[in-house]
Formats: C-alpha cells, sequence, structure tokens
C-alpha cells in the first residue's frame, strides 16, 4: 500500500521517519532493561527524559505543571529549553518523526484504510478549545493534567512497568485503552491532530521562521489536481492550503510521494507557505482522490451507476 | 502555597495514605509539582516506589510506597533525578514520609513474646525505635523518618506496625 518513493533518486524521507520511530521505540522498550542492573544515567519516559548532562521535560507537560504550581521550578525550565528550540527550528517533528504513539496511530489509520478528507474548520477550534481547556484545568484543579493523559508519555511508561515492576500499572493500562479506543471511534488521527496536548503546543510554537513546506503552484504540473499529497498526508492535510498553525509536523511524505517534475513543487522552507490554492480546487482534488479509490476498490458502484472520465490527470 | 488546600481535598476523591518517595513535598504541593515521568519509579534500586491506582484521582501515576511490599532503604538515589522539584534533594535523617505506629494489641513484645525484630532492623536504631526495660520497643516520632523497614519485617500478620503518613 505505501509505496516508499515514485522519485528515482529522491530522498527516502518516510524510510528515515520509520526508523526514527522504531528506534526510539526501541529505545523506551530496551531502557527498562537497564535499570534492572541500576543505571541511572539514562533515565526517564517522554514527559522528562535525562541523558547524561542533557536534560528533557516535554514543553506542555512543563506548562501545564507550572500553572498547577504556580511557580517554575528551575529544572522544569532548563528541561524544557532543548524541545522548544527543536520546535523553533524545525516545527513539531516531535509527532511524526519521535512519538510512539504517532507511529502507532499512522500504523493504525493504515490497518483502517481511512481516506483523505476536506478538513472541516471545527478541528483547529476543536484543538485550541481543547488545550486552552486542559490548561485551565491545570491552573484552576492544581494538577498537571497534561502528564496524565499524554499518549507519548503512557507509551513509554508501559515497558518500565512490564519490564522493570513486573506489571502493568492499571492508571496506565486504562488511559492508553481509552487512547486506544478514540482511535478507533474518532475520526482519522483525531487525537494527534486536533486533541493531544503535546502536539497542539509543539505546533503553536512555530515561529515565522520554522521549518515548513512550502508548495508552488506554478511549477505543479498536474495543476493541484492530481493529489497524491492529499492523498498520502499521515496528518490529512492539503499542503496547498495549509496555514502556520494547521497542524503539519513536517513529516515531508508529500514531498516524497510528489511525481518528478522539472521544479519540484513541495519543497522545504524557511517559513515560507508559498501559494494558496482555492477551496474549489482543493476540494476537486479531493473529489478525483474518491473517485480513484471507488475505481481501485473493483468497480463496484462507480462503473455502473457514475460515468468515470478518464483525463490525462485523474491516472493516479 | 498553603492557600491551596482545598483544591487538594478536591483532587484525591478517594484519597489514599500510602507514602511519597522520601524528599516528597507536602502532598498539595506535591501533586501539583509530579508530573509522573516515572523517573524516581526507574530510579529506585529496591524497585519500593510504584506508580499510585486509581485511588488517587487524577493523580493517578504518582509514586508511592508501599513498606509491605518493599520499603524505602534511604538511599536518596530518588530526589536527586527528580525534574520538577516535587522531590528535593535531603539528608536521609532530615526524610519525614511518616511515623511508625505500634499497635500494642498485636505486637508479640507487648504480648509477652520476645521479639525485636523492628529494633533490629531500623536504620536509625536507638534513636527512633528504642527497647524499654520490659523489652517492648518504642517509637519516638521525631526521629523517626517513616522508612517503613519496621514494617517489612514485623513477623505479625497483619503486621503490628505501621507507618502512618505526616499530615
Amino acid at each position: 500500500m505505501s509505496v516508499p518513493s515514485k522519485k528515482k533518486g529522491g530522498f527516502r524521507w518516510t524510510f528515515w521517519r520509520r526508523t526514527s520511530q522504531f528506534l526510539l521505540l526501541l529505545f523506551f522498550a530496551l531502557l527498562p532493561v537497564t535499570y534492572r542492573s541500576g543505571q541511572v544515567d539514562v533515565i526517564g519516559t517522554l514527559a522528562s527524559l535525562q541523558i547524561g548532562p542533557i536534560h528533557l521535560v516535554d514543553p506542555a507537560t512543563g506548562i501545564s505543571t507550572a500553572l498547577a504550581a504556580r511557580s517554575v521550578h528551575t529544572a522544569l525550565l532548563t528541561g524544557m529549553i532543548l524541545p522548544l528550540l527543536l520546535a523553533f527550528a524545525l516545527g513539531p517533528v516531535f509527532c511524526s518523526w519521535v512519538c510512539p504513539w504517532g507511529l502507532l496511530s499512522e500504523m493504525i489509520d493504515k490497518l483502517l484504510r481511512r481516506r483523505a478528507r476536506p478538513v472541516p474548520d471545527w478541528v483547529a477550534k476543536l484543538r485550541w478549545t481543547f488545550l486552552g481547556g486542559l490548561f485551565a484545568i491545570s491552573l484552576g484543579i492544581g494538577s498537571p493534567i497534561v502528564a496524565t493523559i499524554s499518549a507519548p508519555r503512557l507509551l513509554t511508561e508501559l515497558p518500565m512497568d512490564l519490564i522493570f515492576l513486573g506489571g502493568a500499572s492499571a492508571g496506565t493500562v486504562v488511559l492508553l485503552g481509552v487512547l486506544l479506543v478514540l482511535e478507533f471511534v474518532l475520526p482519522r488521527r483525531l487525537w494527534c491532530r486536533a486533541l493531544c496536548p503535546v502536539g497542539s503546543t509543539l505546533v503553536l510554537l512555530r515561529t515565522p521562521w520554522t521549518a515548513t513546506i512550502r508548495w508552488k503552484n506554478a511549477t505543479c504540473i498536474t495543476g493541484g489536481f492530481g493529489g497524491h499529497c492529499v492523498k498520502n498526508c499521515p496528518w490529512n492535510l492539503d499542503p496547498r492550503r495549509m496555514g502556520k498553525l494547521s497542524g503539519c509536523t513536517n513529516c515531508a511524505r508529500c514531498i516524497e510521494v510528489c511525481p518528478p517534475e522539472p521544479v519540484t513543487p513541495l519543497s522545504f522552507s524557511s517559513g515560507d507557505l508559498g501559494d494558496r490554492a482555492s477551496e474549489k480546487d482543493a476540494l476537486e482534488s479531493f473529489r478525483r482522490i474518491g473517485r480513484n479509490r471507488s475505481a481501485e476498490n473493483g468497480n463496484r458502484e462507480s462503473a455502473t451507476n457514475r460515468p468515470r472520465r478518464q483525463t490525462g490527470t485523474d491516472s493516479l | 502555597m498553603k492557600r491551596s488546600g482545598h483544591r487538594r481535598s478536591f483532587l484525591n476523591w478517594f484519597f489514599a495514605k500510602e507514602l511519597r518517595p522520601p524528599g516528597a513535598r507536602e502532598e498539595d504541593e506535591f501533586l501539583q509539582l509530579c508530573i509522573k515521568c516515572d523517573r524516581c519509579i526507574a530510579s529506585c534500586p529496591y524497585q519500593s516506589i510504584k506508580p499510585a491506582g486509581w485511588k488517587y484521582g487524577l493523580s493517578v501515576g504518582t509514586p508511592v510506597i508501599e513498606p509491605r511490599e518493599m520499603p524505602c532503604y534511604l538511599c536518596m538515589i530518588c530526589p536527586d533525578v527528580c525534574p520538577t522539584g516535587a522531590l528535593e534533594p535531603l539528608a536521609d535523617h532530615e526524610v519525614d514520609m511518616g511515623v511508625a505506629v505500634i499497635d500494642q494489641e498485636t505486637c508479640y513484645a507487648y504480648r509477652g513474646i520476645v521479639c525485636r525484630a523492628c529494633v533490629d532492623a531500623c536504620p536509625f536504631q536507638g534513636e527512633a525505635i528504642d527497647i524499654t526495660l520490659s523489652l517492648e520497643p518504642v517509637v519516638h516520632s521525631r526521629q523517626c523518618v517513616g522508612c517503613g523497614i519496621c514494617v517489612k519485617v514485623c513477623p505479625s500478620d497483619p503486621e503490628a506496625i505501621q507507618v502512618v503518613r505526616a499530615e
């Protein structure tokens, strides 16, 4: 189902992204084994991690804790520096290159073969309402609630519970179970796209110079209707209509699947989104994706009910 | 931070009284600061610290010690690895996790059977637990740090000595 690259000689972004995700998964799965021999130099979960002298704290968790305690501990601040710099420079790459829940969510998405749909406006509203709500609750009841429901924390805690303590704690299992159910019940990857406070905070941290996917209308040979990028985006985004806060995680899947062209329409830039496609054009390519999909599924309804018109741009 | 006392009662709907790791701040401050990163749990060489269950409401996953399973041996590693200051580094004799309380009804020594398991096991022998002339153990609550080693070694079932968390 997933063709890594249609371009010859193009950088295999998805291959390296999966390598990164799986290596980190392996790291957190094996880390608890070293605890048994009393190793405490590399220690922690994705809420907070210590690697020798490098001390890391997840920014969303850090903010939530500072609000709950109504004070900021020095170690919290110093731990947030590196993750913040990474988000400033490269955007929310944590979500697509590091987070084990992101990997799990992508796998479930592939398994369910969910397809790209136009993003409704309420997704963005939901994201900021939910994040604001969680921070408000942290402040109001004095509990870092972001830490409690953080998916990367829960998932990296699980191997520690199992290997080091010899049994998963009920809290971790129940919270992970709820998140897993949401993954199936809610629209495509909605937790990652709009609800996860860790991701939402990183999305907010974009600066005007953060690495961004740029789309150039003039060099897009399919006129924006090919839709390879839209069809393949793991975050259900349209690179031709993204805003700064749309939640693109720079996974570069769209760059990879874009057909070979003299000048590539999709590339990384420093904060420049490029051209914007019109809503009409975008909906048109979504319509075509849908058509192609039903054609893939054995011409059941489409062949009989709807006359299929083959055009040059239509054959994906 | 005293002002937030009312918030704490809301947090711990099903408030349980397991012990916190050594160096823990006062409970309400601790709950505000702990991000459940599990560093203290992972650092404990005795695996004494475990994540709390649902009895703790929203604070599920915060670290607790159940001395009957595994007490704190006061190695003082965990306060050093805490990234938020929920646990603060301090010397072992300054720890105040709770105070041991002897149940004289069930304690062997008080019932005339010779037993000084708790007295022998105490890391602050003679200071925190002393033995009287009539061979009965007595806890000095000011010196007792609440590590729970005495609970672990108590031969009585259920244990005749328990650590009550400092309030």
